[in-house]
């Protein structure tokens, strides 16, 4: 599914469209269910309160008035139903509750842009057709060439190379390249960055 | 409190997927650059996404959750109605299928994206074509290793040692001090106090290039090799002086020595061998100095760090100041003195590459020492200048995606050759 914007993805949502909500699912399921897996060490509990996350985004689908907002909800919905979840855990055996807390209580700021990141390479994949993924991944990760593919897949090697240079440019056009008068100032920071190991 | 970090986390996410899209604003990346210079941790989160090996990882892990399922007992919990595709794994979901082929399929791919993605971390040109940036995968598979402890040792008597960092013990015996290897790189003499060897024998150290040794001679005076570099000393100093020669570089940490009938301390002389004769010479009593002696290099450096070194050649000499640097120019038979640019000349003692404006040529010639390859240039170099610094060890590769993204020039590995390619307007 192609999003275009959070814009778009924001306005579709609040109509209740079910397929930007099967978009999210896909794209922010699995992300936020590995933020809470970490935190409760219990994947079908993780998904069982990702589930429910989702759930309350949709019961309320029409306050958000920024994708901005959305992230927001999924992330700290995600965050006090795994400590909510823990901590109901720890009244169980409160043996080694001090311990378990410190590792818990503090955020932290990397898991979350991580799991962005992640939604974002997710989401780009999304709008992928699945048989130009497929050409796409036969030919630049496993670098078979054209014949082979076109022999595997059964399709002309015509096909193969059409469909390969439109899943690059599909690609390309999402990561947005702008001819790159800022990239000194890139280059920079990356060096400044290295450099500092 | 947890709202706050949550707000922040997402801004500099945003901040870094602008980045990655060539969006950022001037003041939207300096205050991505503010946030990572707020602390060493965000320094960290940020260099290792950017390093994109966690990132990848972590993205093929996410395909263990089954968003078919997931999504199923959303809209179940909600009350919302399933349609066909949701209760099918169906071909255009982002989704672990029941097709294990497909499951693979769409990891694959997301590590195919997450590539793209972190090309253009790498700071790659939009204009560069797809076939430009695959090709860089190219490089990273022919990916050249940076170097690492390694020399050999040549013993007075001629036979010769391979030392790395893996062996470790006591070499030989020569005459009365002992050479002993130990772990990590670092070859070190003892020598009995006050006994002082009959004949001199000479020990010979080199270094190849890629690699690098530390080592500890008879008198406590510590000796950093630089790559593509020899020392030769005796093993056991004799009394009256003591004197040891280079090619090559190496960082001296000499000790302070009183003459035997202590009046006075020891003098210290690096005697510089270049393949056009002599090199001139360092004399010093006890400092901290580097001599950049390469045949290569357009002059012989050296660079006081701290005490006082007396630098001759032929007649002249000079006498320079810590921060300070004597230029022997290859055709010149007077040493200059200038001001150093300290972090610069001794950046390779602390495994770094530091470029200040630097000709690239100048860079190409240290890349070839400390990864072992050859250079070929293609095209015009001139004017070719790049500033800043990268680990050394970090790949090569990383370091020619690097000075590739400008624009101005290409790269390309062949076996032990580096072709650098001027790229043509």
């Amino acid at each position: 599914m192609e999003v275009k914007s959070d814009e778009h993805c924001l306005v579709l949502l609040k109509e209740g469209n079910e397929d930007i909500y099967r978009y999210l699912i896909r794209v922010y399921g699995p992300v936020l269910c590995s933020y809470v897996e970490k935190i409760v060490f219990d994947r079908a509990a993780a998904e069982d309160i990702v589930e429910d996350i989702f759930v309350k985004l949709w019961e309320k689908h029409t306050v958000f008035d920024s994708l901005l907002g959305v992230r927001k909800f999924l992330y700290m919905a995600a965050r006090n139903a795994s400590l909510n979840f823990k901590r109901s855990k720890e009244r169980e055996k409160t043996k080694h509750d001090a311990f378990s807390r410190l590792s818990t209580e503090t955020i932290s700021i990397d898991e979350i842009i991580y799991a962005e990141l992640m939604a974002e390479v997710r989401s780009a994949i999304d709008s992928l057709p699945h048989k130009m993924r497929k050409i796409f991944i036969m030919g630049y990760i496993d670098q078979l060439s054209n014949q082979e593919i076109a022999a595997q897949l059964d399709l002309s090697c015509q096909t193969v190379r059409n469909q390969k240079t439109k899943a690059l440019t599909i690609i390309r056009g999402l990561l947005k390249g702008h001819p790159g008068d800022r990239i000194i100032l890139y280059i920079t920071l990356l060096l400044a960055i290295r450099g500092k190991l | 409190m947890d709202e706050k970090k949550i707000s922040e986390a997402l801004y500099i996410a945003s901040l870094i997927k602008k980045q990655v899209n060539k969006e950022i604003t001037a003041e939207e990346l300096a205050s991505l650059r503010a946030w990572i210079a707020d602390s060493s941790g965000n320094e960290k989160i940020y260099r290792e996404i950017a390093s994109g090996e966690p990132l990848r990882t972590d993205l093929l892990k996410l395909e263990h959750y089954d968003t078919n399922k997931l999504t199923q007992n959303i809209f179940r919990k909600a009350g919302l109605s399933l349609s066909l595709a949701d209760q099918v794994p169906g071909e255009d979901h982002v989704s672990r299928s029941k097709n294990k082929h497909l499951y693979w399929t769409w990891a694959a791919a997301a590590a195919a994206v997450f590539f793209a993605v972190a090309l253009c971390f790498k700071a790659m040109e939009s204009r560069t074509t797809p076939e430009k940036r695959l090709a860089l995968n190219d490089i990273k598979q022919k990916s050249l290793a940076p170097g690492s402890n390694k020399a050999i040792l040549t013993l007075a008597d001629g036979s010769q040692v391979t030392l790395d960092n893996n062996s470790h013990d006591t070499l030989a015996r020569q005459g009365n001090s002992t050479a002993i290897q130990h772990k990590g790189g670092l070859l070190a003499y003892s020598s009995p106090i006050n006994l002082l060897p009959a004949t001199v024998a000479y020990n010979t150290i080199v270094t190849p290039a890629g690699g690098r040794y530390e080592v500890v001679l008879s008198d406590g005076t510590h000796v950093f090799l630089n790559s593509a570099s020899s020392l030769k000393y005796p093993a056991s100093f004799p009394d009256s002086q003591r004197e040891v020669i280079l090619t090559g570089e190496a960082y001296f940490e000499v000790a302070h020595l009183l003459s035997k009938n202590g009046h006075g301390k020891r003098p210290f002389t690096v005697k510089i061998v270049l393949p056009s004769g002599d090199g001139g010479e360092v004399n010093v009593l006890g400092t901290h100095f580097n001599v950049m002696a390469y045949a290569n290099e357009s002059a012989v450096k050296t660079t006081l760090v701290s005490g006082s070194v007396d630098v001759h050649k032929g007649n002249s000499h000079v006498l320079i100041r810590p921060g300070q640097q004597a230029i022997l120019s290859n055709n010149l038979n007077k040493p200059e003195v200038r001001e150093a640019d300290l972090e610069q000349e001794l950046a390779w003692k602390s495994g770094k590459f530091v470029f200040k404006s630097t000709d690239i040529r100048q860079i190409m010639r240290q890349i070839a020492r400390w990864y072992n390859v050859d250079i070929i240039y293609q095209g015009d170099m001139s004017g070719i200048r790049f500033s800043g610094d990268i680990m050394q060890k970090e790949n090569a590769a990383q370091l020619f995606e690097i000075l590739e993204a400008d624009g101005r020039l290409h790269f390309s590995v062949t076996g032990n050759r580096v072709t650098v390619s001027r790229v043509s307007k």
